[in-house]
């Protein structure tokens, strides 16, 4: 996850970056020493790197696994951060003057499912080759019998059903959205047909 | 081989399956049931009284399906990956019609627009029946039993391949029976001209369900080899096809009389009948295969170790009076004629 091929002692904390796997390096803005803090809270303790596993049993898209991996964090740490500026906003009774937050909160409602989904690439990704950590390969694992025009035909089906869900889904956000909150002391029994 | 009660951990196994399976065909029978009469229904309301009587209890009751292939899942892990690989194409319907049913029942009446209504309709009522059919298919498949080869591989083909005349007459029987069953269901639910009408429907419903039972009994017993093998070995299991006979003949009659809480019991213990016939039938063999017997797939080739086996029965000890209190708890809370307010579908 963080495109750390060498074993080296102190290991860096990338906040943002780029894994070039030829050249087994990583660019970008890092917290020097970080993740030799996050496994053993020692900035100079050595990190065990890729490279000390064969090469068949370690994943290939080192790249896509470091990327996905930093969307979900990033977006994890926006969301705090939203929330604690509005948090102080809010305290100070200003936070309803600022359109321009409203206005990204709406939008933030996606932020989640994204990191979800990110999240979920970079376990599925980072575990290649296995399909269950150290016992099972992904190739041994699939079935023998289901042809890939089986499994074409599956996920045609359920990304066409998917999408229509998904429209359906930003319809609906939407039109929560423009009717507002509900008036909880004005009308009780719409204020609970909401929740 | 670990037992308990004298009989051994597979067996016990199997027995839990087929429980989970025949309380998902029951519960479930009356709410896809249900949904195939949707369209029979003229005015909206009509439809949305029928998708609320079913509306609290439905999700509950599709857990059961989940459980069930959960414990098939745990239980005999071999026969859950030979059956969903060599029926792939149908379990991937099936997967799709339910999420369509849920979308449907979620999205249809929240909006006013009549084309809006009108397509989520057609589709509620489509995925219903799709769904009873293909679980017909399934079980026909099942009944007839694959060309496994070594290590219980087989090719499965697409869809088609498992429609066979069999598979079709078992499909009809499946959606005739839920029909009757959905039918029952509303009648205690409703009142009115809806109640009335669904008083004629069912009457056609049981009319088709008889007559697709015959035919299918007929099929099986003249066309599938072996069929009745098990039940010239031991002779008292003679009794489990007179019970479902009986309870058969006894729906209509109890109809007539306008007892639909115990004609519902009753095609509910029908739903039972059958499937313990065919568990009767099969055991040992959970897929059999048509090349060799050796090749068959049975509860003790395909089940998971004893103590997995044991420590799922201990959780099926514990868990049952738990779900059963549930349920009760649940179908009380909602027993009676529905009501339509601000929280209905």
């Amino acid at each position: 996850m963080e495109g750390h091929y060498e074993e080296s002692a102190p290991a860096d904390l990338y906040l943002l970056g780029w894994v070039n796997d030829e050249t087994q390096e990583v660019t970008g803005l890092k917290l020097p020493g970080g993740l030799s803090f996050m496994i053993d809270q020692d900035f100079e303790a050595e990190v065990t790197g890729l490279n000390a596993f064969p090469k068949d049993e370690r994943p290939g898209q080192v790249n896509a696994v470091f990327q996905f991996y930093h969307i979900m964090i990033s977006i994890g740490m926006l969301l705090i951060g939203l929330t604690l500026y509005a948090s102080f906003l809010w305290w100070r009774g200003t936070l309803f003057k600022k359109k321009w937050l409203l206005k990204i909160f709406a939008f933030s409602v996606l932020l989640p499912q994204i990191a979800n989904q990110v999240g979920w690439f970079t376990a599925e990704m980072g575990r290649q080759p296995w399909i269950v950590y150290g016992h099972l390969r992904t190739d041994e694992g699939f079935s023998q019998e289901v042809s890939s025009n089986q499994v074409l035909f599956s996920l045609i089906l359920f990304l066409v059903v998917y999408a229509i869900l998904f429209i359906l889904f930003l319809y609906s956000v939407n039109k929560k959205i423009k009717h507002g909150p509900y008036d909880e002391a004005k009308n009780p029994d719409e204020f609970l047909n909401y929740i | 081989m670990e037992s308990f009660l004298g009989i051994d951990y597979p067996t016990l196994w199997f027995l839990v399956v087929g429980l989970l399976f025949s309380g998902y065909a029951i519960l479930e029978g009356f709410d896809y049931g249900a949904g195939m009469w949707h369209l029979f229904f003229r005015k909206d309301l009509s439809r949305r009284i029928a998708i609320n009587a079913i509306g609290p209890l439905w999700d509950a009751n599709q857990v059961w399906l989940i459980i069930g292939i959960g414990a098939l899942f745990a239980g005999f892990p071999v026969m859950y990956a030979t059956m969903l690989s060599a029926m792939y194409v149908p379990f991937m319907l099936l997967l799709m019609f339910l999420v369509l049913r849920s979308s449907a029942i979620k999205f249809r009446s929240a909006e006013e627009m009549k084309w809006w209504r009108k397509t989520w309709d057609i589709i509620y009522f489509v995925s219903n029946t799709l769904i009873s059919f293909l679980l017909g298919v399934i079980l026909a498949n099942i009944l007839q039993g694959f060309e496994l080869a070594e290590n219980h591989s087989h090719k499965g083909g697409m869809f088609f391949s498992f429609l066979n005349p069999y598979a079709i007459m078992v499909s009809l029987t499946t959606v005739s029976l839920f029909m009757t069953q959905g039918a029952i269901f509303l009648l205690l639910k409703t009142e009115g001209r809806l109640y009335a009408r669904l008083t004629f429907l069912l009457k056609k419903g049981m009319i088709f369900f008889i007559v697709s039972f015959a035919a299918t009994s007929l099929y099986t017993l003249v066309f599938l080899p072996g069929v009745t093998d098990r039940f010239k070995e031991y002779p008292v299991l003679f009794i489990i096809p007179v019970l479902a006979f009986l309870a058969v003949a006894n729906v209509p009659r109890l109809v007539s009389k306008k007892k639909y809480s115990i004609a519902l019991i009753f095609s509910s213990l029908t739903m039972a009948f059958l499937l313990m016939l065919v568990a009767v039938q099969l055991y040992p063999v959970l897929l059999r295969s048509t090349i060799d017997p050796e090749y068959s797939v049975t509860i003790y080739n395909a089940a998971s170790s004893q103590k997995s086996l044991g420590i799922m029965l201990t959780i099926v000890l514990i868990s049952t009076p738990l779900l059963a209190g549930y349920f009760l708890f649940l179908y009380k809370t909602f027993h009676g004629k529905v009501k339509l307010d601000e929280t209905s579908y």
